[in-house]
């Protein structure tokens, strides 16, 4: 019943621009690293990749076998699962308790879809082996993105690219601007990029801002990015270039795999189901995700998705402010003519030109000649305006809390702001106001973008996962991309719990700000299983409130006795069985030799943190507003464990073993039936299990290189 | 049931020290009020009725009268004329006379709750005109959802205005279930009484009723889905707290009110209120057939609430009002007839205990019809509307003309019990309970009762001032 695959984690292990990440892994540069470079060429050498996690993930039965087995298999698993699915809706929902079966059969649907979309991500496993040779010539950059790790850490990462053996430059793109960063990558003789003179005070867009400012520093063919920690293997470009001999190759993907992480993973760190089976099947539908790291990009497919994005953005910017324009204009006040008819003439004027502009507009002129023409107009008539009295004009615009339009901070884009916007019609603007609101959102629909630091954005600055938008937008334009299985590169994982939870949650708010900012269903360009795999991905984030049912329900059964299913008899486990078995087939196959456990468990015990991924980016998206944080310590928690982190998830746990017990009693004294109870025993037992490793995550004290054999694994 | 929503600053709680001497003085002034009447009865010859209490007539009752016309005019003469000194000072963050109002309105609420023929009693119990404390809640809140939105829609925006108001309605509807469930595990104590949370009985005609019917069956194994439906609609629970219920409703409603407001919406808004208030007179309807519906009609009750947030909204339009020459003839109107609604309400024709008073003016016959059909308390009769704003408006006035000593009097005592009403609210619930299983009260000793009531309002008092379990009871 429960969703038994991990969640996916289609993005990058870290984010730009929050101090906490970064800070545990500044406590870790002094970790013994395996690849730490000490001198030149040769000890690098050491980090090829040969017998590392990848044996892990070989494949013990031969390719075709294997794929006939994971499609009859997913078959069978939608097929069983139709079967029970609809058997629950038609013939087994207890309507008479509706409070409760309605949520548990919704769970049970979204859990069914959720099965159905791997099931059907499965069907094109795509295992590439090897890639061919790498293109002639090819010029590569390759960027390791800083924002505030250690010097030392991101040197040592700096090295190891440096000594890539295929012919690349090596940058430093450090969004901090520290010297002593800059005069330790100098030292190196390696690149150093740091934002230009045209961000100051403009939207930065964390990590996609500072790839955007270095794509426009740098020209070479391909960039492989890496954040601070991920320490290159010198074969990873030779190993993977070979797949842009296809020209409609923009993008190859290598697994992120962490050293820091002992074999037991209580944080969950590895995501070997994501970086193996679902990236391949998404592969196999061209729909490999770009993950913001240990990755190789054309730069033409970045720039030319750069410019359609630019220009659908202000197409989209433009048709929004001149609706708020035409808002302004209509409430302003009827005695204009106290400010002499050189005002009325202006508004008069402004208010054709917004009209005719929003004609041209909807009649598909082209936006760049509408603006021009509604900017010769707007401007023609703010000039009649000059002599407007400014002084007043500030003071009235600061009672009504400022403009209707400003620029958002993390988007770089026009926004209406609806409140200020209420605030100025509900009252009804003053002639002097509505002129002054209009030439600001004259400037916000300015086609050079003369608010944003860059006018072209090649990387997707909607999200706070950038990485994955971008990935769309390549989709979308026609492009291919690659996922090579084969770990080269290896990196750092948050080592506490705090940390953890803060990544996922940027994460999970990133996933769910593109799908309701750009929703792949939606989007041309795209194909139809592109789509699916795209909404796989942001699917699996809503499991949440599905966990929420699944730990509800058989609490309140053992507590009421009340049950959401008609009968727990015969019928039901003939129905739910077979299913079961099936799915759990199929994800055995698929998962082979792979540690999925974990990723399952956090898909259900993190539930409060997914509920509030998906309310903070609605409310982000639909709301405007700010996302929030997870209040973060700025260093590792060395004192008590972190269980003011898991506080839902411990009530739950306390909940689920009263409910237990209620319900050994009630069946001890022969006051509950004992098949009921006994399939809400196992049920709770299964919660429970799941459940235990926020416990275990709330104890783990770190990393300890001397007892886990995690370093021999990232050697 | 504070409306406050923000996390209490601690300014809440002024630091003005308890007036030991306006205690004394307060504590010397009742008796005397109460000896009054009987002075006054013996000087023109009226029997008095020992035992049932003393009832005024011809002569006796025309001076009450004319000592109440006089006090009135005299505080409309002093209160008229300029005195600064006195005056409420304007422009403070907080109205504290809206929270010495809330104050007086929960200490009325606690002592009626307390059923106990007690002195306070006679004050309590409609003695300043045909309102009880529900009322005076009722359309205070509303007032403090106005004043406090309005002023918070300048800095964010409807969204979060309604989000905040959602946050409060869910926090009393929690406390609302908590309290219910809560104070009847403790009934359930070996060798508790628990008949005054669980049972109700009318005063007048003595019928009993079950406030917690069937809760046995939550023992049943499976537990019937019903009665789950009935506690969280709040059909059950203590008639002392029942009126949770009507706020949690209108909270939740009021966004739509503040949106209205916020649209210059405000004869919409109050036109829909009267319309919804003469269709519970047409068609009675109960929405959850909550406890609350029944003595608090929710289509009824709302008039009082929607029209204190929108008399909130436009408190700074309204008080400049109130000091133009048409304003003040309106609010030198309101005193007067709050006179007059005193003097109705004192001739009601019921006698608490021998030392309550009453005015002989009318037959009884007469004023139970004339009460029935105007100032009717469950049904809110227009009468019952006009005297809620009457006092309103004329306590406001009071406040601001006479405040510097009536807060010295009382203000440290009403201040902080009003800016923790919920906090009071529930702490009075248990408090209902102990006192039921004291042995003793209520036996018609009404000065061990007054003594009883003092020292409950003292406790509440200092449970206030010293936060007790703050953390755990809502405020």
């Amino acid at each position: 019943m429960t969703s038994n695959r991990s969640l996916e984690i289609p993005v990058d292990d870290r984010d730009e621009g929050s101090v906490s990440d970064h800070s545990t892994l500044e406590n870790h540069s002094t970790l013994d690293n395996p690849q730490a470079v000490q001198s030149d060429g040769p000890v690098v050498d050491d980090t090829s990749v040969d017998d590392d996690a990848l044996s892990t993930v070989e494949v013990p039965v031969p390719w075709s076998a294997r794929r006939f087995l994971v499609r009859a298999l997913a078959v069978l698993t939608v097929a069983l699962g139709a079967n029970y699915i609809v058997w629950r809706w038609l013939f087994s929902v207890n309507w008479a308790a509706w409070p409760l079966a309605v949520p548990l059969i919704l769970a049970e649907t979204y859990s069914f879809v959720d099965g159905f979309l791997f099931g059907f991500t499965m069907w094109r496993l795509r295992e590439r082996g090897k890639a061919p040779k790498p293109p002639r010539g090819a010029t590569v950059d390759v960027f390791i993105t800083t924002y505030n790790e250690d010097v030392e850490m991101v040197m040592t990462t700096a090295l190891a690219a440096q000594a890539i053996r295929h012919p690349h430059e090596t940058w430093v793109l450090d969004d901090g601007a520290r010297p002593e960063m800059r005069a330790a990558a100098e030292a190196a003789g390696i690149g150093y990029l740091t934002r230009t003179e045209d961000w100051k005070d403009r939207p930065r867009h964390a990590k996609a801002g500072n790839l955007n400012n270095a794509l426009f520093m740098t020209s070479g063919e391909f960039l492989l990015i890496l954040d601070a920690d991920q320490i290159p293997s010198p074969d990873i470009l030779d190993l993977t270039l070979g797949w842009f001999r296809d020209d409609q190759v923009a993008l190859v993907q290598t697994p992120q795999w962490f050293t820091n992480v002992t074999d037991s993973d209580p944080l969950g760190s590895q995501a070997p189901l994501f970086y193996g089976p679902i990236q391949q099947g998404k592969d196999g539908w061209n729909a490999a995700f770009f993950c913001g790291s240990n990755a190789v990009l054309r730069r033409e497919a970045l720039m030319q998705i750069g410019v359609a994005g630019y220009v659908r953005e202000v197409e989209r910017a433009v048709r929004e402010t001149l609706r708020a324009a035409d808002r302004i204009l209509r409430t302003v006040h009827k005695n204009a003519d106290e400010h002499g008819p050189e005002v009325r003439e202006a508004l008069q004027e402004l208010r054709l030109a917004v009209r005719a502009a929003r004609a041209e507009l909807a009649g598909g002129d082209a936006v760049g000649q509408v603006t021009w023409r509604f900017q010769q107009r707007a401007r023609v008539a703010s000039r009649l305006t000059v002599s407007a009295d400014l002084a007043a004009l500030t003071a009235d615009l600061e009672a009504i809390g400022g403009m209707a339009v400003h620029t958002e901070p993390e988007s770089g884009l026009p926004v209406i702001d609806e409140r200020a916007l209420a605030a100025l019609t509900a009252r009804g603007s003053s002639p002097l106001e509505a002129l002054a609101q209009v030439h600001e959102i004259v400037l916000a629909i300015d086609v050079d973008r003369a608010l944003e630091a860059q006018a072209v954005m090649p990387m997707a600055t909607i999200s706070v996962t950038e990485d994955m938008a971008t990935a769309m937008r390549l989709h979308a334009a026609g492009w291919r991309t690659v996922y090579h299985h084969e770990v080269l590169a290896h990196g750092l994982a948050p080592e506490d719990l705090a940390t953890m939870l803060h990544q996922r949650l940027r994460w999970s708010q990133g996933t769910l700000q593109v799908l309701l900012r750009e929703n792949p269903l939606t989007q041309r360009g795209l194909t139809v299983p592109q789509r699916m795999m795209y909404l796989a991905t942001m699917w699996s984030y809503l499991s949440g409130f599905a966990a929420v049912v699944y730990i509800a329900a058989p609490i309140v059964y053992m507590l009421i006795g009340t049950s959401p299913v008609i009968s727990f008899g015969g019928p039901f486990f003939l129905h739910l069985l077979p299913f079961l078995l099936a799915n759990q087939l199929l994800f055995l196959v698929v998962g082979w030799g792979v540690k999925t456990w974990r990723g399952q468990q956090y898909s259900l015990a993190l539930f409060p943190l997914w509920i509030r991924a998906c309310t903070t980016a609605v409310g982000n998206v639909v709301f405007g507003r700010s996302l929030g944080f997870v209040v973060t310590p700025k260093t590792r928690q060395v004192g008590a464990p972190a269980w003011h982190l898991v506080r839902p998830q411990l009530a739950a746990m306390g909940l689920l073993v009263f409910a237990a017990v209620v319900g050994v009693v009630r069946m001890v004294v022969g006051q509950a039936d004992i098949l009921p109870t006994s399939v809400n025993m196992v049920w709770i037992a299964y919660d429970l299990v799941v459940l235990s490793v926020i416990v275990q995550a709330a104890l783990y004290r770190g990393f300890e290189p001397e007892t886990a054999d995690a370093v021999e694994a990232g050697r | 049931m504070s409306l406050r929503t923000e996390p209490a600053p601690s300014r809440a709680l002024p630091a003005a020290r308890p007036r030991w001497l306006a205690a004394v003085l307060v504590t010397v002034a009742v008796p005397l009020v109460l000896l009054t009447p009987r002075l006054l009865a013996r000087a023109t010859g009226t029997p008095d009725l020992g035992p049932d209490g003393l009832v005024l007539g011809g002569r006796a009752a025309g001076i009450v009268i004319g000592l109440l016309a006089a006090t009135a005019v005299a505080l409309l003469v002093v209160g008229l004329l300029p005195r600064p000194r006195w005056a409420y000072p304007e422009g403070g963050t907080r109205d504290l006379r809206i929270d010495t109002l809330r104050g007086v309105a929960i200490v009325f609420v606690v002592l009626n709750h307390l059923a106990m023929p007690s002195l306070f009693q006679l004050l309590t119990q409609e003695a300043i005109g045909p309102v009880s404390g529900a009322e005076i809640f009722v359309a205070l809140s509303g007032i403090v959802v106005g004043l406090v939105y309005r002023d918070r829609l300048q800095r964010s925006d409807l969204l979060a205005v309604t989000a905040a108001l959602t946050r409060r309605a869910l926090t009393l509807y929690l406390t609302a279930l908590v309290v219910l469930l809560g104070v009847y595990v403790l009934t359930l104590l070996p060798g508790v009484d628990g008949r005054v949370i669980t049972t109700y009985t009318n005063p007048v005609t003595h019928d009993s009723f079950e406030l917690y019917p069937n809760i046995g069956r939550l023992l049943d194994y499976p537990v019937p889905g019903w009665i789950l439906r009935d506690i969280v609609l709040l059909r059950l629970g203590p008639y002392q707290f029942n009126i949770l219920g009507l706020y949690v409703v209108l909270l939740a409603v009021a966004p739509v009110m503040v949106a209205a407001l916020q649209r210059r919406l405000v004869a919409v808004l109050l036109v829909l209120s009267w319309l919804l208030y003469l269709s519970h007179a047409v068609a009675p309807a109960s929405l959850f057939q909550a406890q609350f519906e029944s003595p608090f009609p929710l289509l009824v009750w709302q008039l009082l609430f929607v029209h204190g947030v929108a008399a909130g909204w436009y408190q700074r339009e309204l008080l400049a009002w109130s000091r133009t020459a048409a304003g003040r003839v309106l609010v030198v109107g309101a005193v007067l007839l709050q006179a007059a609604m005193m003097v109705f309400s004192w001739s009601n024709p019921f006698l608490s205990n021998r030392w309550d008073v009453r005015l002989a003016l009318v037959p009884d016959a007469t004023w139970n019809a004339f009460d029935g059909q105007w100032f009717n308390r469950t049904d809110l009769g227009l009468g019952r509307v006009l005297a809620t704003l009457v006092l309103l408006v004329s306590a406001y006035a009071l406040l601001s003309a006479f405040w510097a000593p009536l807060h010295r009097l009382l203000g440290w005592f009403l201040v902080p019990l009003g800016q923790a009403t919920l906090y009071v609210f529930v702490v009075h619930i248990v408090v209902a309970l102990v006192l039921a299983n004291v042995p003793g009260l209520d036996q018609g000793n009404v000065l061990l009762n007054s003594a009883a009531h003092l020292g409950i309002l003292a406790l509440l008092w200092l449970m206030v001032r010293h936060r007790v379990l703050f953390k755990i009871i809502p405020r």
